[in-house]
Formats: structure tokens, C-alpha cells, sequence
């Protein structure tokens, strides 16, 4: 197969992801877009800096969860090192705090791995020119996270009375018991109140709710 | 501005004769008030305010109209604005929209019978407001067409019974003619008596009897009906009967067909149509001293309301005249107060559909007054006003005979006060004077039989001399053991007898009245039949006469004949039964009930049948401490709180809450302090004053709101930009943009935001979601197919509008399922090799027709690949997203038959139950085209599938061959054994090639992904409620996403590096199926880690090959499988082989950069007896790696996972030997020996 040579328009790409088949994928599509020259990959955030420094690419791909050293750890190390060099974030995970934390560290761009190969070539070329591309699923997120800025605004009437009993110190079946529902039903309300909290285990719910005063 | 406008004209005004209407004889006034000290100032009514603070245009509200759906709109002298009880919409006039608003200062706004809303303004002449294309239609003065408006200063608009629409200008009264669009005009004409009076024409209205009357700045006139005539009514200095001023702006129709006539500086005039003569109101100097108020009042506004007719003025508020008894309430704005009206300059007052008034005001926006949440009234203390209540807390209050009501207050003694004059009399203590109230903490009240007021204080009980107005004094008196107990008197009462018995802190009193003498009841410890408690807080009398005693630590009751008390629920119980032993009221119902208020809760008790009923938080109550209980005419309970007041109805035990938002004084009401008057009013103390109200008016919110959209966006953009939102029956979505998003309002103004919200999504949602006010709804990766919005919504009481509205949502499938798409794909395809076909010929003129016809079958080749690698790109990116199953499969069913060019797919399952058609697919043309799938053939196509292989059936069963000349038979295994198959028909016999049967073979793979895939999604979504989002349920899917993600990564490049280099090609294809495979193994392996049975279920070859696909799948490692294992494993045996090799094979991938692995199990007899069924075998797993990645010698054993390797082997009884070469390579060895099964 011909291979382009690299002009000046040629857009150099790194690829960073700990999982081979990935590469693979990537590997592929990038191999039959003209203008898109893959000059690397690394299979860790360890790796990626140096790789990153041999090589000189203008755009990075770079999954976000990997075993050793992070992405957004990886970003963070690149972009302070090469500020010049755009990064695209691009995983499985679309966590508000995974999506602030990436581009707060200086992602320009976040995908999702539901992405077509047209789409991403499209992210990389935009990104090249310093335009930001974000999954539709996180813009959505993120507007409405910018429109409900007080965390705690969506939780029902209910689900403010859980929070409250979640302050108290009640577990579980004792928060089933008060409000004569189901332990089912009970566990489902706390589900749903880290989830608007966006929080991941009780106690940080609580922290919040306090903090916030969103119980009395 | 207008006012100075006015007051142009009513200068212009003097010229100008007219024909006057004379009286003949003076006519008595009929019970109008003309003296103003009956005016009273009122401030028993909360009137809520809408500024520019809450996004109205400007605070000079001009106009106020509700249209047909139920929208607010208010003209300013700045804009036009829309409300929907959330916020405004703001109209203005744009200099380059000519269909815009024709200016933004408004003077007058109308809705007529067809629901179209008409804007006035202030010198742009008339607009139209057509809702459909949202543009304003101009009427605009033409001096060179007569049919034009006479005017573009447009003060008046109003519509008659005939439906004619009449606007008044400053240049004459118009008729608009509708299919003309031309208007009728009417000028004043010196030379014609008969023609109007004057040019400006300031209101319109119709008698009863159809005919138009006009009010202009220079007096009133009537248009005859036939004739066309005005008739003049004038103001005559001489005559008081005459309209009181010329300059009539406002013209109102009551109820009872009677007009009312404001006019400026006259004051209101009530017509009388027998007489032709006008009764006066308010035409005179409100306040004679003042000469700044030379004149009557200037009216801007009439409405009746009720059996008032309240009078908007221009800079004296609001009048409310009561036709009842003639007094006149006046409303002002007060500075202090934030529940006042908002400014006393009144434009507009406008009742809405729900009954709220909405007054606009020149400099004060709008103020609102919601009749139902004004219905509690209140006695308080006012600063600096004797005649008003004492302050302090009130403590006891009931009604007297005479009618008066009397008020125990906490430290400001004793309030008398008579309900229909207001008036307060206050009774202190008096030391110096004997015969005065003996303390000013007044904690108890009670008119005994005689009516006779008994008070009872912190210091004696007093009675009251209603004749002398003094008080004789009850005192204790150390030397008289007769006289009173103790002085803190706490409660009082009176039993069938006449007896009167008082409760105090230090025991209980029995007075007898002939010697005036006191008996005692004490607690006594040694006495189980004595008062349970010294400190008393509540008595009272039964039906049967009985005493009860509410105490801090239980209830008694008086057994009169034993003279002993029994405690009939105390703190002494176990269980206890009340909701609490502070027994704080004692209430009995009519009917009989007892209620029992406490510090925790309320109760019923059934004396009949013995039943004690609890009421807590959870059943409504507002606040746990039942402070006082009444009963009111219609048997409903009120009952006074530190929640406020709550309202029970006893059928069916439903509880009303009030607080101080509803209007009362405060939420902190007192013990005891509750009484009902004689007119069926209902009294309560509280913390700061008395609320008093009655009770029939209060009610919930009645009101339906209407419910509307007000937005459909879809990523903020509106969907359908042209037509209203409210009236959009139907949004059409396309794939990829299956989202919109949505906002709603409920069109009920009072308190709206405590309207709230539920939608459900038919066919999509499983249950109602709820929202509040300011909420938007948003539904994401629609599945094709049709659904409908419902929303309902509800008031602020909890009203609900249950049919709500509705809009249907069709979401269309994405473009690749739909006909015209493959068609339109393969005409272009043909096209395209046409093309090919061409200019292959044309630029290698020199080739024979063998080589084209070659070229042209290759052409079709790629073509054919090429769709092939389409189909399956499609097939991943559906995978990829979460689309339900049935959909997966289908669509994958019908690429199969597109691109294998079957005729009929059809994907059947079998599970543990009898074997069942999932789906199909195909040319079915009629409904008896498709196959008819018996049990019998199920089930021999069942046992078809057992070894697992594709298969083309030869010879046909006779179901299918009179269906299809050729069927392919293909089993999928999603999660290891065979549960699936698919099953591919074809009309012809054909010879199928080796590459349909790998197509075939991809698409199953696809389909085992896609079950299994759904079936992990559940799994995930199940566990993540059940580990509050533990991250195992994500990293469970993990996995399988990336091999998804990878291969369709793969699959999008496959057309273009076939069509390079097709070797490339097929590699790639290869490494597809890898991945897929890979995929397969992975998902299969994650669904045994959620059923870990499943390990001991399956075969050992089977689990080791799914471990070893999973590997191959995502790395590029050799890995070659030996078994040579045929007996049957123990349980556990097999689950450590199987652990040991997942974790040997995992720390290969992670650590050892090897290349290559191979894994052997061989299983030997020990003894060579082949007649013992139960021998012992031995069994040896081997792992071997040429990985140089790891040296034993200098990590610790566990590192690695190797003692847990190790332990697992120990566990059953079995060695594990670790080698490992100084260079390259490890071997791990696992030796078991045992009986097998």
C-alpha cells in the first residue's frame, strides 16, 4: 500500500491507549486517511510523555483509563511540557468530573469510543486548528450542568427526605423502615441521589448535603 | 402621559354644544354613603407584586388581558409583554421587522370572541396580533383613505353582543369592518347635534338593551341602536342628579346590567335607566381641609367584585364600595409594607380566568390579588393605635353572649372587641384600683352557662360583672383552706351541673358556686386513684358528663361516682398508646369523638366503641404539637399548630395545611387559644394576634390550569420555528437527531411556583417523571417509532389537570433501513460500476472483452464486500449504541438477507423452555409466505444445532421445502453453549460458497454480541442499583465497548483498504473476526463472573477456549490449546483449573512479552483397570510462556497473584510448580489427583 509522504498539511498523530485491539482500530483508520500520519503509540500514561517528546505530534489520542499513570495525569504532564501539542480525550467514560478534569487539564477535545472513524479524523483536523469538539452526550451534560449550578436543585421531595435520613445516620433498611417502603425501593432513592449529587458513596453525599445545606 | 393627554382634551373639550338631558325631579340616593368617616382604610388584603424585577418590560402598566389559552398579556409604556406564570416574553417594535410590534408604548389591549388579541397604542395606530405566523398586523391612519382609522392614538377597544369591534381614538370612535379590513367611522360634527359629542373617545360599553354607549372627554353619549343618534348626558352645576364631570373614562357593565361611570375628577356615577340620572360617589374632596384635593376622585378602573364595586383611581388607590351596607374600604399603597398595593396610581383592573385580579399601576407594575389566599383576617397589634389589639401573644379567646369577642393576652391583660364596630377595649391590672382585672397574664376563658365571663390568670380567677364592668377577684388565701388551690389559673370549665371545675398548676379546683367555696384534688403519690399529675393543662366535659384531665404525663378521667381518677393513657403505659402523654387540648365533636391533642401528634378516641385512632407527621399534620381544635359548620376539625393551622375532614381523614403564606399571622399558635363565634367564624391565637376567619371560604384553589409547551428545541434550536408552540400537534425526529428537548408551563397565576409538573413518554417510559416550574424535560436516543408527550400539570393547591397535553413524537429510522435508501444505494452502486465499467473500457481501449467482463466481475466483487463491510460497519455502530435488542436483531437479520441475497432469516431461541421464534425477517408478501414453525420441526432443528456447526440442510424436512430450495442452518452460542440459531432460506437451489458462509458466520457472531451485550447492560444496570454504583458495573461493560469500538473502527476502513490492496483486506477481515471473537469470549467470561455456577456447568475445553479467545481477541499472542482431558472434573477442580489459567494467562499479557503460550491439560488413569468405573486419574496443567518478562528469583512469591495460585491449589488438594528459565520462558504446572464423576 502507498504510503503518503508527509507534506507540510500532514497532521502528525500519537496514539495512546493500554488496550493492543484499540490501537489496532485506530491504527487502521488512521492508515487510510491521506492527510493523517500516525507517528506513535503508547500503551500506558507512563510512556506517554517521552513518546510524546520523540516524536513531536500535533495531535494526541489518549484514552483516559490505564493502569499505571492515568490519562488525565498524562495530559496534565503534556501539556505543561509541550503546550503547543492538542489533545483529544477519547474513552468509554463520560463522568462529569472525569469530562472537567480532562479538559481542565488541557484536553481541547472529548470523545467518546462510540465515535465513527469519520467523526474522530474530523476531531483531529479540528483540533489541529485549535477547535474544541466535544461528544454530544457531554455537551448536553455539560449545559445542563451549567444551568442547574446548585447540585441538589433536581432531588424530588422524597429524595430529599432520604438525604435527611442519610444525614441522621440511617442505614438502608432503617431509612425502608421510616418511610414505609420497600429496602428496594429504599436503596433506589439513594442510587438516584448520588447520581444528581454525582457523588459515589454516601459519605460524600452527605459531606455535600451538609455542606450545601440542602437538608435542615 | 396619558393623564396629561387627558387633560388636553378635556381643555379642547369646552366647545363644542350638545343636546342635554334634563331631570325632571331630584331622585333620592339609594343607600350611598356621603359622609367618609365610613371610609375605612383597609389592610386585611396581601396583594403580590410583578416588577421589572421579575421580567416585566416596564413598571407602567397601561393594560391587562388573558387570551384563549390562557397567556397574560400586559401592554406597558415600554413593550408588550407575555406571561405563562414562570416569566415574561417581551414583545417590541423593531425598526427593520415591519412585522414586528408598531410601537412599544401601548395604551389598551383586547381580546375579542375569535381569541384574537388587539393592541392599541399611543400613536402608531392599531396592531392585530396574528398568532399563527407570530406577526403584528398594522391599521394605521390614512389621511387619503377615509376607510382608514381615524386615528393612530388608539384609547379604547371593545366589542359588543354583535360581535362588531368598536375602537376609540382621539380622532373619533371606528367600527371595524373584518372581511374589508376597513373601518366605519364616527367624528364629532359641529353643525350635527345628533353626531358624537367629542373626538375622544376614552371608553365603550353596551346596555342591556344593545345599545352603544360612548365616553368621551366631553361628556357620555348613547348611541340609539336603529338610528345611528347620539344622545348627549352632560354635567349641570345646577343639577346633582346629572353625570358628575364630562370627561367619562371608564364605562362598566355589573352583573345586574346597571352602569357604573367613572369619570375624571368626578368621582363614580351610577345610571338609572327609568330616571335617565346619575347617583354620585366619591365626587367630592376626599379630605375638604386640603385644598390640593379640589376635586373628586379620578377613576380609571371599575369591576365588580362579589358584592363590591371596586374603583381604581389615578393616585388614590382603591375604592371598594359595598352595594351590601354602603361602607367603602379604601386601599393604598403603603411604603412599609410589601403586601400592599404596589402604587396608588391605578391604570387597569383585570379579573382572570381563575378569579385572580390583576391591577396594573402607573409606576408599580402590576399588582395581584388572589381572593382565595385572602380569606384569613386578624386582629394584631398596630403601633401607636389604641383601638387595636394588645400586644403579646393571645392566650384564650371565646365569645360572649352580647357577641363581643374577648381576648386573653399574655402580659396585656384582657381585650374586649366588637366585631362589627372594631372597637377595643382594653382591661389592665390595677393595683391601685380595686375591681380590675387581678392579672394581666391572661392563660384561660370561659362563659359559663349563666353567661358569665370567667377569667383565669396567673393571679386568681376573676369573674366578670358585665353591669359595673369590674371584676370580682378569686384569690388563695393561706388561712382559708377553702379558698382557691393557687393562684396560676391554666384552664376552665364547666360540666352538665352548672359546676364549674379549674385547672391549675398545683392541683384541681371543684367550685361551688352557692358557697363560693373550693375543693381540692391533688396527686398523691400513696393514692393510685388520685389526680395523675398536679400541673393541670386541659379539661374537659363529655356527652355523659364525665371529666377529663389533660396533664404533662397523661390523661384522666373523673369517675364521679368512686370520686377517684383513672389514667387512662399515660406515660405510665407500656405500650403506650397515645402519641404522646402532653396533653395539651381535649376537643369533643359533635358526633361524639374525643380528640386528644399532644406534644406529639393527634388522637381519636370512640368512647362507643372504645377506639383510639393516632394522627402524625405522616398523615398530614403540619407540626406534631395540637395546640387547640375546633369544629366549624360543615364538621370539618381545625386545629391549631406550630405548623399553622390544619384542616381535617373526618370521612375520609385527609388533612388541609395553612401557613403564614396563606395569609395567617404566624405559624406559632398558643395553647388553648382557639373559640368559634356565633356566625360560624373561627378564632385562633397566636404568637402575635388573633386570626379569625371564616371557614367556608376557605378552600383550595379550584382552578384547572391549562397546560402548554413552550418550547421544543432540539439542542436548543426550535424544532418547528414557525408555528406556536402551544398549538404544535406533532414533531417529526430523524436519526441521528432522535433528541428534543422540552418546557411547559401551567397557566394558573396563583403562587405558580408551587405548580407542579409530571410527563411521561407513551411507549418509551415506564412511569410518570415529575418536574417543578422552571424544569425542562429531555428524552436522548429515541428508538424509531411513535410516541406521544403527555403532561399534566397542577396548582398551586394540588389541583391536577389530568388530560394536560399531548404531542405525538415520530421518530423515523435512520436512512439506512429505509427502501429507498438500499434502493437508492444500489441504483447508485449500479451506477457507479456502470461508470467503472465505462472508463475501465474506455481507457484500456485496447483489452478484448474478457478482460472487461473480468473487470466487471470484480467490480462486483468489491461491491459486494463492500456492502458486506457497510452491513456490518451498521451493525456495530448499532451495537455500539443502546438501542433495544429486538431492534439489533432485526436489522442484523435483514442485512443477512440483503447481503447473502436470501430470501427468508429467521432467528430462533432455545432456551430452557420450548424452542421459540425470536424474529424474522424476509420478502414476506403475505402473512402465509412465512414458515410455520411447529414444535416438532423446532425441536429437530433443535437437535440439528447440538454439534455446533453450520450446516446446510440436505435433505429438507418438508415445512421448510415447500418453502425454500435451499436453508442454512447456523447455531449461536452467546454464552457458550448453543441457545440460537439462525436460520437463512433461500427460494432457489444454490450452491453456497465458503465466503457466504463466513458472511454468514459474522453475522451470527453479531447476533450472539448482541444478545449477550443486552443481556450484560441489564446485568450492569441491576448491579448498580443494588452496590450503589459500584464500579465493577462499569468496568464490566468496559471490555466489550472497546472491542466493539475497535472493530467498527476496523470495519469503516475496510472498504477503502480493500479497494488498495485486497490481501490488506482480508487480513483486516481476519483480524475483524478476531475481534469479534475476542469480544464474544470476553462478554461470555464477564457473564459467568455474575454466575459463577455456570463455571461447573460448562465443559472444561469449552471455558479454557472462551479464556483463550478473550486473550486472542485483544492482544496479538499465539496461544495454542491442548486438551486431552476426557473425564468429568469435580466441581471445584474445574473452577481452580479454570481460576488458575485466567490468572496465569493475565499476568502472561501484563507482564512476560511473550509471543507465544501453550496451555496443555492431560488427564491419566492411575490405575490401568478400566473396569473400575471410580478410578483415580491425575490431572496436569500446564502453562508455558516464552516471555522474558518476569524472574521468580527476585519477587516475592506474591507478587504476580502466584499465592493465590498457590492457595487455590492447596485448596483441593493439589501441587503447583512454578519453573522458570534464566533467559526466556516460564512454565507452570498444576498436578491434581483424585476420582472424577
Amino acid at each position: 500500500m502507498r504510503v503518503t509522504p508527509p507534506s507540510r498539511k500532514t497532521i502528525r498523530v500519537l496514539l495512546v491507549d493500554d488496550h493492543e485491539m484499540v490501537r489496532r482500530g485506530l491504527a487502521t483508520y488512521l492508515k487510510i486517511t491521506p492527510d493523517l500520519l500516525l507517528v506513535g503509540e503508547a500503551t500506558d500514561g507512563s510512556t506517554a510523555l517521552a513518546i510524546c517528546q520523540s516524536t513531536k505530534p500535533d495531535v494526541v489520542i489518549m484514552d483516559l483509563v490505564m493502569p499505571k499513570v492515568s490519562g488525565i495525569e498524562a495530559i496534565r504532564q503534556i501539556r505543561a511540557s509541550m503546550p503547543a501539542v492538542q489533545i483529544i480525550a477519547l474513552t468509554s467514560f463520560q463522568e462529569r468530573d472525569l469530562v472537567q478534569q480532562a479538559l481542565q487539564e488541557g484536553a481541547i477535545s472529548y470523545l467518546l469510543k462510540n465515535v465513527t472513524g469519520e467523526e474522530l479524523t474530523a476531531a483531529i483536523r479540528a483540533a489541529y486548528h485549535g477547535r474544541p469538539t466535544l461528544a454530544p452526550e457531554i455537551a448536553h451534560d455539560l449545559i445542563r450542568s451549567a444551568n442547574h449550578r446548585q447540585p441538589g436543585e433536581d432531588l424530588t421531595k422524597r429524595e430529599r427526605e432520604v438525604l435527611a435520613l442519610m444525614v441522621e445516620g440511617l442505614t438502608n433498611p432503617e431509612i425502608a423502615t421510616r418511610l414505609s417502603v420497600s429496602l428496594s425501593t429504599a436503596r433506589a432513592h439513594v442510587s438516584n441521589i448520588l447520581s444528581k449529587l454525582n457523588v459515589s458513596n454516601r459519605s460524600e453525599a452527605v459531606a455535600l448535603a451538609l455542606r450545601l445545606k440542602l437538608v435542615r | 402621559m396619558l393623564c396629561a393627554l387627558i387633560a388636553l382634551l378635556l381643555a379642547g373639550c369646552q366647545m363644542g354644544t350638545s343636546r342635554l338631558v334634563l331631570q325632571s325631579s331630584p331622585v333620592a340616593p339609594l343607600a350611598s354613603p356621603v359622609d367618609y368617616p365610613h371610609i375605612s382604610p383597609a389592610e386585611d388584603l396581601k396583594f403580590h407584586q410583578l416588577t421589572v424585577d421579575d421580567g416585566l418590560s416596564s413598571n407602567l402598566v397601561r393594560s391587562i388581558v388573558q387570551d384563549f389559552t390562557g397567556f397574560i398579556w400586559v401592554a406597558t409604556g415600554d413593550g408588550l409583554n407575555k406571561y405563562d406564570g414562570t416569566g415574561f416574553t417581551v414583545y417590541r417594535h423593531h425598526n427593520d421587522i415591519p412585522t414586528s410590534l408598531a410601537s412599544n408604548d401601548i395604551n389598551v389591549l383586547f381580546v375579542d370572541a375569535q381569541g384574537t388579541l388587539w393592541v392599541g397604542t399611543n400613536g402608531n395606530g392599531l396592531d392585530r396580533y396574528d398568532r399563527q405566523m407570530s406577526e403584528f398586523q398594522h391599521f394605521v391612519h390614512d389621511p387619503a383613505n377615509p376607510h382608514s382609522i381615524s386615528s393612530d392614538l388608539i384609547l379604547s377597544i371593545f366589542q359588543d353582543n354583535r360581535g362588531d369591534l368598536w375602537i376609540g381614538t382621539v380622532g373619533g370612535l371606528n367600527k371595524f369592518i373584518p372581511r374589508a379590513n376597513k373601518f366605519q367611522r364616527f367624528v364629532n360634527s359641529p353643525d350635527d347635534q345628533t353626531s358624537l359629542v367629542s373626538n375622544s373617545i376614552f371608553s365603550i360599553q353596551e346596555d342591556g338593551s344593545g345599545n352603544l354607549w360612548v365616553g368621551t372627554g366631553n361628556g357620555l353619549d348613547r348611541m340609539d341602536d336603529e338610528s345611528g343618534i347620539f344622545t348627549h348626558f352632560r354635567h349641570d352645576p345646577e343639577n346633582p342628579t346629572s353625570l358628575s364631570s364630562n370627561a367619562v373614562l371608564v364605562i362598566y357593565r355589573d352583573a345586574g346590567g346597571e352602569l357604573w361611570i367613572g369619570t375624571e375628577g368626578g368621582g363614580v356615577n351610577r345610571y338609572d335607566p327609568t330616571t335617565e340620572s346619575f347617583h354620585r360617589f366619591l365626587d367630592t374632596p376626599l379630605d375638604p381641609s386640603d385644598p390640593s384635593t379640589d376635586r373628586g376622585i379620578s377613576v380609571r378602573a371599575i369591576i365588580q367584585i362579589d358584592t363590591n364595586i371596586w374603583v381604581g383611581t389615578l393616585g388614590n388607590g382603591i375604592f371598594a364600595l359595598s352595594t351590601g351596607d354602603g361602607s367603602i374600604r379604601h386601599y393604598r399603597n403603603d411604603p412599609r409594607s410589601g403586601d400592599s398595593l404596589s402604587d396608588d396610581r391605578i391604570q387597569a383592573i383585570y379579573p382572570d380566568r381563575s378569579g385572580l385580579l390583576w391591577i396594573a399601576t402607573a409606576g408599580g407594575g402590576i399588582s395581584q390579588l388572589d381572593i382565595n389566599r385572602n380569606r384569613f383576617h386578624a386582629y394584631a397589634n398596630v403601633n401607636d393605635d389604641p383601638n387595636s389589639l394588645s400586644t403579646g401573644g393571645v392566650l384564650a379567646v371565646v365569645q360572649s353572649t352580647g357577641g363581643d369577642i374577648w381576648v386573653g393576652t399574655d402580659g396585656s391583660g384582657l381585650d374586649r372587641i366588637n366585631p362589627e364596630t372594631g372597637r377595643v377595649i382594653h382591661f389592665l391590672h390595677d393595683p391601685t384600683v380595686t375591681g380590675t382585672l387581678s392579672n394581666n397574664h391572661v392563660k384561660a376563658l370561659y362563659l359559663d352557662h349563666a353567661g358569665i365571663l370567667w377569667i383565669g390568670t396567673d393571679r386568681g380567677l376573676n369573674r366578670f360583672d358585665p353591669v359595673t364592668a369590674t371584676f370580682t377577684v378569686y384569690l388563695y388565701d393561706p388561712r382559708n383552706r377553702q379558698s382557691l388551690g393557687d393562684n396560676r389559673i391554666t384552664a376552665i370549665t364547666e360540666d352538665q351541673h352548672n359546676v364549674l371545675w379549674i385547672g391549675t398548676q398545683a392541683g384541681l379546683e371543684r367550685f361551688n358556686r352557692t358557697t363560693e367555696t373550693f375543693d381540692h384534688y391533688y396527686y398523691n403519690a400513696n393514692d393510685p386513684g388520685s389526680l395523675i399529675a398536679n400541673h393541670i393543662w386541659s379539661l374537659l366535659i363529655d356527652e355523659t358528663n364525665t371529666l377529663w384531665v389533660g396533664t404533662a404525663v397523661g390523661l384522666d378521667r373523673y369517675d364521679r361516682a368512686n370520686n377517684r381518677f383513672i389514667h387512662v393513657w399515660s406515660q405510665l403505659q407500656d405500650p403506650p398508646r397515645l402519641t404522646d402523654h402532653h396533653i395539651l387540648s381535649l376537643f369533643l365533636h359533635s358526633d361524639g369523638q374525643l380528640w386528644i391533642g399532644t406534644m406529639g401528634g393527634l388522637n381519636r378516641y370512640d368512647p362507643a366503641t372504645d377506639q383510639l385512632t393516632t394522627f402524625t407527621l405522616r398523615d398530614g399534620l403540619p407540626n406534631e404539637y395540637i395546640y387547640c381544635m375546633v369544629e366549624d359548620r360543615d364538621g370539618y376539625l381545625w386545629l391549631s399548630t406550630n405548623g399553622g393551622l390544619a384542616r381535617m375532614d373526618l370521612s375520609t381523614n385527609s388533612i388541609l395545611n395553612f401557613t403564614q403564606d396563606d395569609g395567617l399571622l404566624s405559624n406559632s399558635f398558643n395553647q388553648n387559644a382557639c373559640a368559634t363565634s356565633r356566625d360560624g367564624r373561627l378564632f385562633f391565637g397566636a404568637q402575635n394576634g388573633l386570626n379569625d376567619f371564616n371557614p367556608s371560604h376557605i378552600r383550595q384553589n379550584p382552578f384547572i390550569p391549562p397546560v402548554i409547551l413552550t418550547s421544543v428545541t432540539q439542542g436548543g434550536l426550535p424544532i418547528d420555528p414557525a408555528a406556536p408552540t402551544d398549538e404544535l400537534s406533532r414533531i417529526i425526529l430523524r436519526w441521528p437527531n432522535n433528541y428534543f428537548e422540552f418546557e411547559f408551563a401551567a397557566l394558573s397565576y396563583s403562587q405558580p411556583e408551587e405548580n407542579r409538573f409530571a410527563y411521561m413518554l407513551e411507549n418509551y417510559d415506564s412511569d410518570w417523571k415529575t418536574a417543578t416550574p422552571g424544569q425542562s424535560g429531555r428524552y436522548a436516543n429515541l428508538p424509531a417509532g411513535n410516541y406521544t408527550l403527555n403532561i399534566k400539570a397542577s396548582n398551586n393547591d394540588g389541583v391536577w389537570n389530568d388530560t394536560g397535553s399531548t404531542i405525538d413524537v415520530v421518530v423515523l429510522a435512520p436512512f439506512w433501513q429505509s427502501a429507498w435508501f438500499q434502493w437508492g444505494l444500489l441504483v447508485s452502486l449500479l451506477a457507479i460500476v456502470g461508470i467503472g465499467v465505462q472508463l475501465r473500457v474506455y481507457s484500456i481501449n485496447q483489452r478484448n472483452r474478457m478482460l472487461s467482463a473480468q473487470v466487471a466481475e470484480r467490480t462486483r466483487e468489491i461491491e459486494q464486500r463492500r456492502k458486506a463491510a457497510e452491513g456490518l460497519k451498521q451493525i456495530l455502530i448499532l451495537l455500539n449504541s443502546n438501542r433495544p435488542l429486538e431492534e439489533s436483531l432485526k436489522f442484523i437479520l435483514q442485512q443477512t438477507c440483503l447481503l447473502l441475497s436470501a430470501d427468508q432469516a429467521y432467528l430462533l431461541e432455545f432456551g430452557e423452555n420450548d424452542p421459540t421464534v425470536l424474529t424474522a425477517s424476509g420478502n414476506f408478501e403475505k402473512g402465509d409466505d412465512q414458515v410455520a414453525f411447529h414444535s416438532e420441526l423446532l425441536t429437530w432443528l433443535r437437535v440439528q444445532t447440538e454439534d455446533a456447526r453450520t450446516r446446510v440442510l440436505d435433505p429438507l424436512p418438508p415445512a421448510l421445502a415447500e418453502r425454500a430450495g435451499t436453508v442454512i442452518l447456523q447455531p449461536l452460542q452467546p454464552e457458550g453453549t448453543v441457545t440460537a440459531a439462525l436460520l437463512v432460506l433461500f427460494n432457489q437451489k444454490k450452491r453456497v460458497n465458503e465466503e457466504e458462509i463466513n458472511l454468514l458466520k459474522s453475522f451470527s457472531e453479531q447476533i450472539s454480541l448482541a444478545i449477550g451485550n443486552d443481556r450484560l447492560r441489564k446485568q450492569a444496570q441491576e448491579l448498580a442499583i443494588l452496590s450503589e454504583r459500584n464500579r465493577l458495573a462499569r468496568d464490566l461493560h468496559d471490555a466489550v465497548s472497546q472491542a466493539l469500538f475497535s472493530a467498527s473502527l476496523i470495519t469503516e476502513s475496510l472498504p477503502a483498504i480493500w479497494e488498495k490492496d485486497p490481501e490488506e483486506g482480508q487480513t483486516m477481515l481476519q483480524d475483524l473476526h478476531r475481534l469479534n471473537r475476542g469480544a464474544l469470549a470476553e462478554m461470555r467470561t464477564l457473564l459467568m463472573e455474575l454466575r459463577p455456577a455456570a463455571i461447573s456447568e460448562a465443559r472444561l475445553d469449552d471455558l479454557l477456549r472462551q479464556l483463550v479467545d478473550a486473550i486472542v481477541g485483544r492482544t496479538s499472542l499465539e496461544i495454542k490449546l491442548d486438551i486431552d482431558c476426557q473425564d468429568h472434573l469435580p466441581t471445584n477442580v474445574q473452577d481452580v483449573v479454570y481460576r488458575i489459567t485466567q490468572e496465569a494467562l493475565h499476568n502472561i499479557v501484563k507482564h512476560a512479552h511473550a509471543s507465544k503460550v501453550h496451555i496443555k491439560v492431560q488427564s491419566m488413569k492411575l490405575i490401568a483397570e478400566p473396569s473400575v468405573i471410580q478410578a483415580p486419574v491425575e490431572v496436569i496443567l500446564e502453562i508455558e510462556d516464552d516471555g522474558c518478562g518476569f524472574d521468580p528469583m527476585n519477587v516475592p512469591p506474591d507478587h504476580f497473584g502466584i499465592q493465590n495460585m498457590r492457595e487455590r491449589a492447596v485448596s483441593v488438594g493439589a501441587t503447583l510448580e512454578l519453573n522458570s528459565q534464566s533467559n526466556c520462558g516460564t512454565i507452570i504446572r498444576f498436578i491434581w489427583q483424585g476420582i472424577c464423576e
